[in-house]
């Protein structure tokens, strides 16, 4: 039946190439839609496991708990009768005891780098502005270890921190605001009001304007002597083998410690929920474009349908069979559904091509990102318009292999 | 043993069951030409369509060589129609995009004898006069010669029966006359039964007999 198939879609040309138009435009647009989209995904994936670490380990923040006030100031009273309750948060968490963390990592093979981290905050003056940086304090060998920071370094070194204390790495856009180079020194206000001095040892540029403008990295004793926080340590970071199995990991270790332990896409569990946004979205998207040319060649094969009825009745007088009827507009479905969805396919391969990198302006204006090739999603493109277009065919042709020769001969079909 | 017999054969058409045909009993030789004859509403097409299998009676038996058609699976039926018989409808009925010679092999390609019959096919078209116009397609070709390519078609498979509606009954006299000498010719060359519905009394006065109805019974 393939022959008379062809025949008949080459009878029609313009409405062939119409359905086809809509069967290629659905599928480039879901390839191009989930190249685009898993692009700024693997990026910013790629920004989480390997531009921080993979778990953390923060000290769990405490609320002042009115009873064990009670118990402790007044441990010889029943009823307290307080103006105010206490309440609110206590002192700023640290955690209690880093160094068996570390100690615990050394006899777990998974583990490929951990480092004590301070986290505080310095504010630089420029000309009447004030620059807040998040300052993370660690071990400098470990940090490079645990996220891509040294390859983001554009001068000077990151390891040049370890060369005595006061050095800091600063962003480029920072750097480009204050002026500053290599070298330079800077003062930076700490939060109870001291000026510290700090030697710019390492600039670096990982494309987000903010990060270059708010963060700053130094060791972690010039960091806990910034926080006047001496001994002190915020978290603990930590690097796997395995970013997969980073949250299995983490719930193993929470289960055992009182400390806060998440891994990186529980930490960011927010956005790899707007990724599933993104995910419907792309197929929501697709899903109509698809409906359209489904409904495009259900409308078609429809109509051929009822113009072929006396086709089909000569077809069945000489011994084709309801199945071979079915097969001549299933084929016809199928035939569009494939040659426009491989169309469809290559076309989106060479404009990915042809688009090369790209950048996603705003605030990620230096990130070079290229839509991403995947092999599955091209199969699942194949895939979806070769099923939308056997869907689409298969009532007109059941409809068709319902029809007997008599029924269309007594109807008087021209 | 008569390759063709109908016993007490009943057809009831619609919700009121209007009776078509009463109880036809009758039957017709291997290398016969039969015209059925009669008034129009007489049943006589109906008639063509149960013997052609196109159609089902309501009651009675319809034998090819002593075989029921209405005890044959669906399998049995298309493999009868596609090899053994052969139809040709008042309008042609060619597929519009296939080429006269494309539209003769058609019963072919389904047998998966496409190769096999093009020789045959193309002396079939010649036969019918038309072994010049084998590549036109049924837009390019007039009445009567549409016709004679549904002819050719009908012949392919070598069937031993073809039955006919009214095949001239769309065409002029020349070409009805050209047509009727065709069938004549595949009678008398090929031994193959014929059974056809005609209105024109000379035509069926040319056959060798005629199959009166009237109000869907035998009248001789």
């Amino acid at each position: 039946m393939l022959f008379l198939a062809i025949k008949h879609l080459l009878a029609r040309k313009k409405q062939s190439l119409v359905t086809l138009l809509g069967i290629f435009i659905g599928t480039m647009a879901f390839i191009m839609i989930s190249g685009f989209f898993g692009a700024q995904q693997d990026y910013m994936i790629d920004m989480m496991v390997s531009g921080d670490a993979h778990i953390k380990i923060q000290a769990r923040e405490r609320l002042i708990d009115r009873q064990e006030m009670e118990r402790v100031l007044f441990p010889d009273y029943k009823n307290v009768m307080w103006d105010r309750v206490p309440a609110g948060r206590r002192s700023a968490a640290n955690i209690e005891n880093p160094r068996g963390w570390l100690e615990k990592f050394k006899t777990q093979p998974e583990v490929l780098a951990a480092t004590s981290v301070y986290g505080t905050t310095g504010i630089i003056s420029n000309n009447g502005k004030n620059y807040s940086l998040s300052i993370t304090g660690s071990d400098p060998s470990e940090q490079i270890k645990i996220t891509n920071i040294n390859s983001k370094i554009v001068k000077g070194a990151y390891l040049d921190l370890e060369k005595g204390t006061g050095g800091i790495i600063i962003g480029q856009e920072l750097a480009n605001d204050l002026a500053k180079e290599i070298n330079d020194i800077i003062t930076l206000r700490t939060v109870d009001g001291r000026a510290v001095p700090f030697k710019i040892v390492g600039i670096f540029s990982n494309g987000e304007k903010r990060s270059e403008l708010g963060s700053a990295y130094m060791s972690l004793t010039d960091a806990q002597k910034m926080g006047n926080a001496a001994g002190k340590v915020t978290q603990i970071s930590v690097k796997i083998d395995n970013f997969r199995n980073a949250s299995s990991l983490a719930d193993q270790w929470k289960a055992v410690s009182y400390d806060s332990v998440q891994s990186w896409d529980q930490l960011n569990s927010g956005l790899l929920q707007m990724f599933s946004t993104q995910d419907m979205t792309q197929y929501c998207v697709t899903g109509v474009i698809m409906l359209v040319a489904g409904f495009g060649i259900y409308n078609i094969l429809n109509m051929v349908v009822n113009q072929k009825r006396k086709d089909i009745a000569i077809l069945r007088s000489m011994g084709y069979e309801s199945g071979d009827i079915i097969q001549l507009f299933i084929l016809q479905g199928l035939f569009l559904g494939l040659v426009g969805g491989l169309l469809g396919c290559l076309t989106s391969y060479l404009v990915s091509h042809a688009i090369g990198d790209f950048s996603m302006g705003g605030p990620m204006r230096g990130a070079k990102l290229h839509i991403t090739f995947n092999f599955y999603t091209y199969l699942q493109a194949l895939l979806i318009s070769n099923g939308v277009a056997f869907l689409a065919s298969y009532l007109p042709s059941r409809a068709a292999s319902k029809l007997t020769p008599i029924e269309i001969i007594r109807s008087g079909a021209e | 043993m008569a390759a063709l017999r109908v016993e007490n054969l009943e057809k009831e058409l619609g919700s009121q069951k209007t009776k078509i045909l009463k109880g036809l009993s009758f039957s017709v030789e291997e290398g016969e030409f039969v015209s059925l004859v009669g008034k129009s509403g007489s049943g006589k097409s109906t008639l063509l369509y149960i013997l052609s299998t196109l159609d089902w009676p309501t009651r009675g038996q319809v034998l090819f060589w002593d075989k029921d058609i209405t005890k044959m699976s669906s399998q049995e039926l298309h493999s009868l129609r596609n090899q053994h018989i052969g139809f040709v409808f008042q309008f042609h009925y060619l597929l519009s995009e296939l080429s006269a010679m494309d539209n003769v092999l058609m019963p072919a390609r389904k047998a998966g004898l496409y190769e096999q019959k093009k020789e045959f096919a193309e002396h079939v078209l010649e036969s019918v006069g038309l072994k010049d116009r084998m590549n036109h397609k049924p837009g390019e070709l007039s009445g009567g010669q549409c016709q004679r390519v549904a002819i050719a078609r009908s012949l392919i498979m070598q069937p031993k029966f073809i039955f006919a509606d009214e095949p001239t009954g769309s065409l002029d006299s020349a070409n009805s006359a050209m047509v009727f000498d065709i069938f004549q010719k595949i009678n008398k060359e090929m031994k193959t039964t014929i059974v056809m519905v005609t209105h024109d009394p000379d035509l069926a006065q040319a056959t060798d007999r005629q199959i009166l109805l009237s109000d869907g019974q035998l009248v001789t």
